[in-house]
Parts: C-alpha cells; structure tokens; sequence
C-alpha cells in the first residue's frame, strides 16, 4: 500500500501531530491509531509496546462489523463506535479524507473522560480532514 | 433450535464470500471495505466477518462465516472459529506461492485443527495447474495433517457442497 | 426408494420394543431405508439365539439375511451381542443394503493384496440383482479383511489420479483420514460395497498412502466388533457433547441435497 498515494503529505503529518498531542493532553490516553478500513496503520501514537499495526487491524473489523450492524438495523451509516470495559474504553471514529475512507482508534484508561476522548476524536477527525 | 457453524477462511480472493452466496438462502452479510493493499487486484476486502445462513428442518441453523484472509486479522479468526463444526481453506493456486498460503492457516488455526474437521479447497486450478494438489498434499502431511485436498470453483454449487459433505464425512468417522 | 424389510424372531417384547424405538430415530436420516415388518418376505431377520431353526425357517426368503442375537458374537458376521447396540445393529443393516442395492458378490475374494498388481479401478455399479438362493450355512463369517483383522489410516491425501474425482472415492478417503477403520467400519461409513472398499484400500496401500495395524486377538472384535480405540487426541469436546449427532449429520445433509 503506498500511504502517499492515499493519504497527502501534509494531511498525513497533521495527522501525526494530532496523534501525539492527544497522547500528550494528559487525558489518560494510552493509544491513538488512524488506520485506512481495511486495516493497515496510517499513524500512530502509543504509550506501551503494543503493536500499532494490530490496533489498526482491530479498529478496521471492529468498524466494519459496527457499519454492517447499524445498516442492518436500519440506522445509516455508523460514525462511532465506543467499547466500555472495565479498565477504560476505546473510541472508534470513520471519517472521510476525500474519498478516502479512514478508522481512528483512542483507546484510554479509567482515567479518562469519555466526554472529553470523543471530542479529541471528533476535533482529530474535523483537523485533519481540512488539513 | 441448535445454532451450528461452519466456517471459511483463506487467501483474499480465493472465494469464500462467493462460496457463502452460493449456498447461503439469505443474502451474504459482508464486511467488505475498500482494498488499499496494491499488491492484490482486488477492489474490495472482508475485514470482519461474512455471514450466511441455512436453516434445516428441524429450525436448527448453519451459520457460515467467512473470515477476513490476511494474517492482520488473525485475532479474528479464533474467535470466530469457536465452537464450529468444520473449517474450509479455500487456496488460490494462481498466487506466488500457494503452499505458503495454506501454511499460514494451518499454523493460524492449529489450536482447533487438533480436531476439528478440515478440507482445502483449491481454486483456479485450471489456469494454474501448479503446484499440484499433491504438493499440497505433502505440505499438509509434513505438518501433521491429513486432510482433504480438492479442486474447486466456488462460483459452482455442487463444488462448495462437497467440500461440506467432506466435513460431514469427517464428523461421522468422529462419531462412531 | 424402497424400504428394506426387517423381521424380528422369538426376541424378548422389551428387546423389541427397544429396536423398534431405534428405527424411529433413525428414521430421520434420509438414508436409513429399513422398516420393521411383521409379514414376509424379508430382507433380514433377527433372531434370538435361542431360537429354533424350524421357527423362522419358514419366513426366511431365498435373499433374507439372518443374524442371531445372543450372549457373545465372537466376531461372527451373522451374530449380534446383547444387549443390543444401535451401532452394531445399523452396521449390521448397512452391509446387507450395500450387498442388496450395490450388488454384492457371491464369490468374494477377501484378502487385501499388497503387491504391486495394477488395479483397474472399480468395478463398475450394479443394479439391484436377481435374488440367489442361499441355504443359511452360506452365511460364512465373512472374509478376513472384513472381521476386522486389520485396520487402515490415511496417512496422506490420495492423488487426482487415485481418486478420480469420484466421490464415493473421496468419501472412504475422508473416512480413512479421520482415524483408523477396520474394512467393515469404512463400508458401513461410506455405504459402498465392500469390494469397492477393498479395493480402493488395496490401492491406498500400494501407493504406501495408509497404515495398517493388525487387530489384537479377536476378544469380540470382528465383522460387527468394535474397532481399536482411536489413537489419543488433545482433549477437546466429541462431536456428541458439541450436539454433533448422526440426526444433525443427516439433516445437513438433507439440507444440501446431499445423498
């Protein structure tokens, strides 16, 4: 897959940034992955050693099985998907870059606020798009 | 009414959501998304899982789930393989280097392959003759395993249906 | 399709009863053609072992198959064991329609070959034969290969060649792959005759494609014994306690429009 052919520079940088300052606002985020739908890392930002190319593969099926459920259930097209566990919760946004379709992933711990984590997601989504 | 599965993994383009449709009585559910991988000619890819369904007589339901083929999604796979009934492998003999595809899922579902029901289909062996089903055949017994080997074109009913009736065969031998 | 006629002689009502309960559940399986009957003609009788001949010689047909139950079968092909087995009993049946249906040979060469003679595949098919007269000292334990004496595992899948994209063929090769099988198990599996049988074995052993295990020394273990125990698998769950039974095996089947 060639990212450049998919994805332009300056998006991709913008999204880079984005990436690491939503690691670094001190929200309790502990993984920021942009991934295309089909499951491969666009860009990352993690705090562990968790592999950021399986992440992306998670946030693709997970997305996808989100988008065939809502459709099935005759609710449109699925924008968001939040998976509530017992040690945090994990936020999976698709959005647009011109026709192409992308996944990212937010995942926090407890500490977190899901109010706030979905509005980095949101606000990642708006910047980066209109980058 | 029992709810059973059968399910079919394989390389990206070997068929198995086309082997889904043809003996599905209800429209295959797909999670198809767009392919951005080049090295495969293929515009669309499954990233969750294909579903299908047959209902038998009785109301008991057969649930046919196609797994997403890349190794990427391996996760998947286990999870949706648990509790099935059979596995089918469906090959594409026209990619660089078949026996190497089958091997990834031998090695990716060896937890269940300890007993559960196989069989290899193997497509577009008319245009690719190489490797021969028995290459694969070999391939399969250096790993420990004997299962069925077959020819297949899963645009055709009658093929997709034997690959069943092969894990039904291996069931019965189970059962006695 | 023709149902096969069952006849039961000089068996206890609760004995009965039960074989007549078996038939009901079998009854699911589209390819279970057997029917309890109480007139002739016969396909099969069952009778006690206790049972004089001049009671059911009378009911017996010139094509009617007879097997005793009693004590101990000792691996004879025309004995079944109490108390009554639902797989032995359908075993027993199996045999008798391939020999009905599929043309069984009078004259049966029984040993398994392993030289090199060329096979020219199977022989072919036949219909439904002419009736022959059998006196009941005809009904011979069958052949060695068919007691039991051995069992067979695929070691490896057949080639094109060997299978000839028959599917019968690649039943008694799937059968084979699954774990050992004496000749009986894999005729009364498959449903293939059991010339048909052994000859396709013939051929996997030539092609050094199975194993072969001989037997232990007959402790019941024959034509309708029960074969050695599998080798050990990892423990996971039998087909039985997933809800895997044959009624399932059958209704998929069905489903598929699978004969």
């Amino acid at each position: 897959m060639n990212l450049n052919e998919l994805i332009p520079h300056p998006v991709l940088q913008r999204a880079q940034r984005q990436a690491r300052d939503i690691m670094e606002a001190g929200l309790g985020v502990q993984a920021v992955v942009l991934a295309t739908v089909d499951g491969f890392a666009v860009t990352s930002a993690m705090s562990g050693a968790t592999d950021p190319s399986r992440i992306a593969a998670l946030a693709s099926s997970i997305s996808s099985i989100g988008s065939v459920a809502t459709q099935e259930a005759g609710l449109g097209r699925c924008t968001n998907l939040i998976l509530n566990t017992d040690k945090g919760y994990a936020v999976v946004r698709q959005f647009f870059i011109d026709k192409t379709e992308l996944v990212l992933i937010v995942v926090a711990d407890g500490s977190s606020l899901l109010a706030q984590v979905m509005y980095q997601a949101n606000q990642f989504a708006k910047d980066v798009a209109l980058a | 009414m029992k709810e059973h599965k059968i399910i079919i993994t394989g390389t990206m383009g070997a068929g198995k959501t086309t082997a889904i449709a043809a003996v599905s009585e209800i429209p295959p559910i797909v999670t198809d998304v767009t392919n951005n991988d080049t090295s495969v000619d293929k515009a669309m890819t499954t990233v969750g899982f294909d579903y299908g369904l047959l209902t038998l007589e009785n109301g008991d339901r057969i649930r046919l789930f196609g797994t997403p083929g890349q190794a990427r999604f391996r996760f998947v796979w286990s999870v949706v393989a648990k509790g099935a009934l059979g596995l089918v492998i469906l090959i594409d003999n026209s990619r660089p280097d078949p026996v190497d595809d089958l091997k990834v899922y031998l090695e990716g579902f060896a937890s269940e392959l300890a007993s559960l029901p196989c069989v290899v289909g193997v497509g577009r062996t008319e245009t690719h003759p190489e490797p021969g089903l028995d290459v694969m055949a070999q391939a399969l017994e250096d790993m420990g395993h004997v299962f069925p080997v077959l020819p297949v074109d899963v645009r055709q009913r009658d093929d997709v249906v034997l690959l069943v009736d092969v894990l039904l065969s291996q069931l019965e031998a189970d059962l006695s | 399709m023709e149902l096969l006629k069952l006849g039961l002689v000089g068996l206890p009502p609760a004995e009965a009863s039960l074989i007549a309960t078996l038939f009901r559940l079998h009854k699911v399986e589209p390819s279970f053609i057997w029917t309890l009957a109480t007139m002739p003609p016969f396909d099969a009788l069952l009778v006690d072992a206790e049972c004089e001949e001049a009671l059911f010689l009378p009911l017996k047909g010139a094509g009617t198959r007879v097997a005793r139950l009693g004590a101990d079968a000792n691996g004879a092909s025309d004995r079944l064991s109490r108390p009554i087995r639902s797989d032995l009993l359908v075993r027993w049946l199996n045999a008798i329609e391939v020999e009905i249906l599929h043309g069984g040979q009078d004259q049966f060469s029984s040993t398994l070959s392993t030289s090199k003679a060329s096979h020219k595949g199977d022989e072919p098919m036949q219909t439904r034969p002419p009736p022959v007269t059998r006196p009941a000292e005809v009904l011979a334990p069958a052949p060695t290969v068919a007691t039991g004496a051995r069992t067979f595992k695929l070691r490896r899948w057949p080639s094109q060649e060997l299978l000839k994209g028959d599917v019968n063929r690649i039943r008694m090769a799937t059968l084979l792959s699954r774990r050992p099988l004496q000749v009986a198990e894999l005729v009364s599996l498959s449903r293939v005759p059991e010339s048909r049988c052994v000859a396709f074995v013939d051929a996997l052993l030539n092609a050094r494609l199975v194993d072969s295990t001989d037997l232990p020394a007959p402790n019941g273990a024959g034509a309708l014994g029960r074969s050695p125990a599998a080798p050990s698998r990892p423990a996971v769950a039998p087909p039985k306690a997933r809800g895997v039974g044959a009624s399932l095996i059958a209704s998929i089947r069905k489903r598929f429009g699978i004969g």
